[in-house]
C-alpha cells in the first residue's frame, strides 16, 4: 500500500508539472500582451495616449521581452525552489502571496456550498428513487436538472438582482462588512456568513441538480441489487433497509464528489467575479484580464494539483470504505 | 444520529442569534449618510497596501487620500487652482517652474508638507521613467516651501504640459514613506540611464531603476493606518468590495470638506455600480448603460446623468496612401454618404453627440479655439448623396446598376476594419448599411481589441485602409487631435525630442502628406503646425495655427469624425447639494478627468443635503 501510494504521487507530481508546462505556454498564446491591454485601458479611462505610454512603462517598469523557452527554464528554476515568481499587474507583488491570501476565501465559500449541495442533493435523490414514477419524483428532478443547467453566472446574476436589488436582504459584493476587522470575532464572523450567503446560495443551485440526479441513478440501481431484496424479504424494519440503501448508493458518488472540489475551484470564477469576492476565482479573472501571466500560471497550477490530489485522494479513500474495490 | 431537546434549543438561539445579527452588518455600512460619500471607485485587492500605482487599479483611490500641488481646469490654459502650492511661476523660455508650498498644507499626522516630500515624489517620477519624457533634468530644494523644477532646454515639451505634469498630475507623496527606497546614487543612475541606447551602461542603468521601482511598487506598508495623507480624507479600512476614507483634520482645506468620510464601492463590473445606484447606495459613478437599466437607474434616489465633454469619439479613418483613399474627393464623398445622426443614434445613444464640424475637435473646443466666423468656413458635410456622387464621378467612378465603379472597371468595395466593441459594432452597421444602399460594397471586419491592435498600427501600415479608430486625442489640447491626425495616425510619436519628425517602427509610414493645399487657405504644412502646438506659443499663435489645422482636417479629412463620445457619469442629489457645474466649463470638465466631489470638496463647493 505504501509503495503503491508513493507512486500514485509520484505519477501526480509528473502530470501536474506536464500540466504546469502546458499551462506556460498556452497562456502566452492567448492575443494580446500585459503591456497593450494597460495601454490600451488607460486610453479607454481616458488617459492621453502618450500620458498613457508614461505610465505604463512606470507601472511595468520591464517588459519580459526574452524568448518563451528562456522564460519558461527561468520558470522552472524558480518553480524548484517553490518560487511561483511576482506579479506583472501588481508589480513586485509574489504570486504565491496573492494565492494565499485568497485561497482561505474560496476554500470556505467551496467547502460549504459543495457540503451543503451535496447533502441536498443525497436528500433529495433518495427521496426521489423512493417516491419515482409520482409527481413529487418528477417535480425533484425536474426542478434539479433545470437548476443544474443554467449557467452559475446566471443564477449568481438573478440572486444578486432579487436579493439585493429587489429584497435588499443581502449585500451584493465583498466578504466581509469594511467596519469589520478580519479575525475571530463574533461582529467579523457574522459579517461574513452574511455576505457569503449569496456565493453559497449560487454554489448550491447549481450544484445540488447535479447530485439530486446522480443519487437517484445509483439509488435506484441498488434499490434492485440482491441484498436489498433479501432485507424487504426478511422484514427489515425500513429505517434499516433505507440505511442499507443511502450508504451503498452514496459510495460511487464520493469519487465524484473529491473531484467536485477542485472543479468547483473553476466555477468560482463566475460566482467570485459577479459578487468582488475576494478569492482563487477573482485573482483568477483579474489576472486573465490584464493577461498577468505569473498568476494566472499560479491560479491553473492550483486547481490542476487540487483536481489531480483530489483523485489520488479518492482512490484511497474509496478503497477504505469499499473493500471490494482493494481486493 | 439525533438531536435532544436541549440541543435543539442551543441551535435555534444561536440561530436566532445569528439572524437578527446579520443584517446589522454590510448594507448598513455601505448606505450613504448625509455626512457621508459614497461612490464607486476601482481597485484590485492583492493583499498588500500600497499606494503606487498598479496594473490592476490603484489601492488609493485617485485624488483621495493624496493631493496634488494644484487641480487643472482643462480650459486649454494656464488656469489651476492651488491645493497644496501657494503659488508657481514658468521662466519665460519655459525651462525653468518654481513652484512655492502652502505653509497650511500638512500630513496626516500634523507635520508639514515640505519641498522634500515633493522632491521625492517626482524623484521617484525619475524611477519610473516618466520625467524624463516631459524633459525635466532634476529639482532643487531652494527652501522647506520652494522648489524649483528644470527642465532640458533642447527637449520639445511644451511648458503648459510640463506645468501639468508638475502641478496637476502627480499628487504629491510622503518622503516619510518613500524617501526609504530611494539609493543614495540615484542621480548617477539616472544620468547613465539616458545615455546611448544600445550601450551597455544604458541598459544596466534602465535595469536598476527598473528594479528599484519594483521595489518601491511591491513593498506591503500592511495596513493604510501605516501611511499619512495630503489628501482631503484618509484612507482607513479596505476590502475586496469596499473602501473607507476619514476625513483628514489636516488637510490644507479641511475647512472646506463637509464630508466626513468616503466610502468607496469596487466598480468591478458596470452592474456592481448599477445596483448601488438603484439601491441608493452611491451618489458618483462614472459607469455606461444600457437604454432599460439606463432608464431604471434615472428614476430613483434622485440619480442624474450628465455628459461631460470628452475629447474622443468613434471616426472612420482612412490611410491616405491606399487607392482609392488617397484622393480626397473620395474621402469627402464617404463624408456626404454617411447620416452621422443616424449612426450615433444605432451605436451610442446614450452619452455621446453626432459631429456637427468635422475639423479633429469637438463642439466644446471648437467653442473655444475658434470664431463663429471660422467655424461658419468649415464644411459641415451634411447627409447629402448627390454631393457624394458628384465628388466620386470627378475622380472617374462610374455609377451602375451594380453599385459604384472604380475608374478600372472594379467595384469601389470598402472594407471596414473595426474594433469589436457593442456600440461601435452597431453603429458602423448602421454605416455599412447606408453606404450599401447608395451603392458603396461595404462590408465590416470586426475583432477583438487585442487582436486589432495586435496589428501595430493598422491604419498606418496599410493593412486597413479604412477602419474605425478613436479620434479627438482624448485632451482638449488640440495638439493631441492634430498628432494623431497627421503625424502618426495612430499612437505612436514620432517627434523626436529635437523635434523632427522620425519614422516610427517599421513597416510603419506617416501616411499624411507634409504640405496640403486647402482651398481658401493655401499651403498648410499640418506636421509642422501641429509639432509647433508643442512648442513655447503664444495663445494668439496657437489659436491661428488651431484654425489653420481645423481647416485642413476639414478639408482633407484624414479621418471622418462620426459621433463625439461624451464623459457620462451619474449622481445623485439625494443627499449632497452639487455645485452648479453645467454653467462652468471648468467644474464640468472634472467630470471628465478627475473624480468631481473631491475637487467640489477641495474647493468649498458641495454640501450635504440639510
Amino acid at each position: 500500500m505504501p509503495m503503491k501510494l508513493i507512486r500514485r504521487l509520484a505519477v501526480s507530481i509528473v502530470m501536474i508539472f506536464v500540466v504546469a508546462s502546458l499551462t506556460f505556454f498556452l497562456v502566452r498564446m492567448m492575443p494580446g500582451n500585459p503591456y497593450s491591454v494597460l495601454y490600451h485601458k488607460l486610453v479607454m479611462q481616458g488617459l492621453p495616449p502618450l500620458q498613457a505610454m508614461d505610465q505604463v512603462r512606470g507601472i511595468m517598469n520591464a517588459m519580459p521581452n526574452q524568448p518563451a523557452y528562456i522564460q519558461y527554464f527561468e520558470w522552472l528554476r524558480q518553480l524548484i525552489h517553490g518560487n511561483l515568481g511576482t506579479s506583472i499587474a501588481e508589480t513586485g507583488v509574489p504570486v504565491t502571496q496573492l494565492i494565499f491570501d485568497a485561497l482561505p476565501w474560496t476554500l470556505v465559500t467551496v467547502s460549504l456550498g459543495l457540503f451543503i449541495s451535496f447533502v441536498i442533493g443525497i436528500v433529495l435523490g433518495v427521496i426521489s428513487a423512493s417516491y419515482r414514477g409520482t409527481w413529487l419524483s418528477n417535480l425533484i428532478d425536474n426542478v434539479g436538472s433545470v437548476a443544474h443547467a443554467i449557467p452559475v453566472f446566471v443564477t449568481a446574476v438573478a440572486l444578486l438582482y432579487l436579493f439585493n436589488v429587489i429584497w435588499h436582504i443581502f449585500p451584493s459584493s465583498g466578504a466581509y462588512g469594511i467596519m469589520e476587522t478580519p479575525g475571530f470575532n463574533w461582529p467579523f464572523i457574522t459579517s461574513f456568513l452574511y455576505h457569503i450567503a449569496l456565493p453559497i446560495g449560487t454554489y448550491v443551485l447549481a450544484g445540488f441538480g447535479s447530485w439530486e440526479l446522480a443519487m437517484k441513478s445509483t439509488t435506484v440501481m441498488v434499490m434492485n441489487d440482491d441484498f436489498m431484496m433479501a432485507a424487504r424479504i426478511h422484514g427489515l424494519p425500513r429505517d434499516r433497509q433505507m440505511n442499507y440503501l443511502g450508504w451503498n448508493s452514496i459510495l460511487p458518488l464520493f469519487t465524484l464528489f473529491m473531484l467536485s472540489l477542485g472543479v468547483m475551484f473553476g466555477g468560482s470564477v463566475f460566482i467570485e467575479s459577479t459578487y468582488a469576492f475576494p478569492g482563487i476565482g477573482n485573482l483568477l479573472a483579474t489576472a486573465v484580464t490584464s493577461r498577468d501571466y505569473p498568476v494566472m500560471q499560479g491560479c491553473f497550477m492550483l486547481t490542476t494539483a487540487t483536481i489531480i490530489m483530489a483523485n489520488v485522494l479518492a482512490d484511497f479513500l474509496y478503497a477504505s470504505l469499499d473493500p471490494r474495490i482493494s481486493n | 444520529m439525533t438531536f435532544s431537546k436541549r440541543s435543539a434549543k442551543t441551535l435555534l438561539a444561536l440561530g436566532s442569534a445569528l439572524a437578527f445579527s446579520l443584517p446589522m452588518t454590510g448594507i448598513a455600512a455601505a448606505q450613504t449618510s448625509g455626512a457621508s460619500i459614497a461612490y464607486a471607485g476601482g481597485w484590485a485587492t492583492n493583499g498588500i497596501v500600497n499606494p503606487m500605482p498598479q496594473a490592476n487599479g490603484n489601492i488609493v483611490q485617485d485624488g483621495i487620500a493624496y493631493a496634488p500641488l494644484a487641480i487643472y481646469k482643462y480650459t486649454g490654459n494656464y488656469a489651476y487652482w492651488p491645493v497644496l502650492a501657494k503659488s508657481w511661476s514658468v521662466a519665460a523660455n519655459g525651462n525653468q517652474v518654481t513652484v512655492h508650498l502652502n505653509p497650511q498644507a500638512k500630513w496626516s499626522n500634523g507635520t508639514p508638507v515640505t519641498a522634500n516630500d515633493v522632491y521625492v515624489t517626482f524623484e521617484m517620477q525619475f524611477i519610473a521613467q516618466n520625467a524624463q519624457n516631459w524633459g525635466l533634468t532634476g529639482m532643487k530644494v531652494l527652501n522647506p516651501h520652494t522648489i524649483v523644477f528644470y527642465k532640458n532646454p533642447k527637449y520639445l515639451y511644451s511648458k503648459l504640459f510640463l506645468l501639468q505634469q508638475i502641478l496637476n498630475n502627480n499628487n504629491i507623496m510622503p518622503a516619510a514613506d518613500f524617501q526609504q527606497f530611494i539609493p543614495k546614487n540615484l542621480w548617477s543612475i539616472v544620468h547613465a540611464a539616458s545615455g546611448k541606447t544600445n550601450a551597455a551602461s544604458t541598459k544596466a542603468a534602465l535595469a536598476k531603476l527598473s528594479k528599484i521601482a519594483t521595489t518601491i511598487e511591491g513593498h506591503n506598508f500592511r495596513s493604510p493606518s501605516a501611511l499619512i495623507y495630503d489628501g482631503p480624507w484618509s484612507f482607513s479600512r479596505t476590502s475586496s468590495a469596499e473602501q473607507l476614507y476619514v476625513k483628514n483634520p489636516n488637510f490644507v482645506f479641511a475647512k472646506h470638506i463637509t464630508a466626513t468620510s468616503v466610502l468607496a464601492i469596487n466598480q468591478t463590473t458596470n452592474d456592481v455600480s448599477w445596483r448601488a445606484l438603484e439601491n441608493g447606495q452611491i451618489a458618483y459613478a462614472g459607469v455606461a448603460y444600457s437604454p432599460p437599466v439606463f432608464k431604471a437607474v434615472m428614476k430613483v434616489h434622485q440619480n442624474h446623468f450628465i455628459a461631460a465633454p470628452q475629447s474622443t469619439g468613434m471616426s472612420i479613418m482612412f490611410n491616405e496612401q491606399k487607392y482609392p483613399y488617397n484622393l480626397v474627393q473620395v474621402r469627402q464623398a464617404i463624408a456626404y454618404m454617411i447620416n452621422r445622426v443616424a449612426a450615433r443614434k444605432v451605436g451610442e445613444p446614450i452619452g455621446s453627440v453626432s459631429v456637427k464640424i468635422p475639423d479633429g475637435l469637438i463642439g466644446a473646443d471648437n467653442q473655444q479655439w475658434l470664431t463663429a466666423s471660422e467655424r461658419a468656413s468649415l464644411n459641415r458635410y451634411p447627409f447629402d448623396p448627390s454631393k457624394a456622387a458628384q465628388l466620386l464621378r470627378s475622380v472617374g467612378f462610374k455609377k451602375t446598376s451594380k453599385g459604384w465603379m472604380m475608374p478600372n472597371g472594379k467595384p469601389f468595395v470598402l472594407t471596414l476594419y473595426a474594433e469589436d466593441y457593442s456600440d461601435w459594432d452597431a453603429g458602423l452597421q448602421e454605416i455599412a448599411s447606408q453606404l450599401n444602399s447608395l451603392g458603396v460594397k461595404t462590408q465590416s471586419d470586426f475583432m477583438n481589441t487585442t487582436a486589432y491592435y495586435s496589428t501595430t498600427d493598422g491604419v498606418g501600415t496599410g493593412k486597413f485602409p479604412v477602419a474605425s479608430r478613436w479620434w479627438g486625442g482624448w485632451n482638449p489640447e488640440p495638439f493631441y487631435t492634430y498628432q494623431q491626425a497627421f503625424i502618426s495616425d495612430d499612437h505612436n510619436f514620432t517627434v523626436n525630442n529635437s523635434g523632427q519628425l522620425v519614422p516610427g517602427p517599421k513597416p510603419y509610414v506617416v501616411d499624411a502628406p507634409t504640405s496640403i493645399k486647402v482651398p481658401n487657405l493655401g499651403v498648410v504644412h499640418p506636421q509642422q503646425l501641429t509639432i509647433a502646438l508643442e512648442q513655447n506659443i503664444s495663445s494668439a499663435i496657437m489659436k491661428s495655427d488651431v484654425y489653420k489645422l481645423a481647416k485642413t482636417y476639414n478639408y482633407w479629412l484624414p479621418a471622418i469624425p462620426v459621433w463625439n463620445q461624451q464623459a457620462g457619469r451619474t449622481y445623485s442629489t439625494a443627499h449632497w447639494i452639487w455645485p452648479n457645474f453645467k454653467a462652468n466649463r471648468a467644474l464640468l470638465n472634472q467630470f471628465t478627468y478627475q473624480t468631481p466631489f473631491v475637487v467640489y470638496q477641495i474647493l468649498g463647493l458641495m454640501h450635504p443635503r440639510p
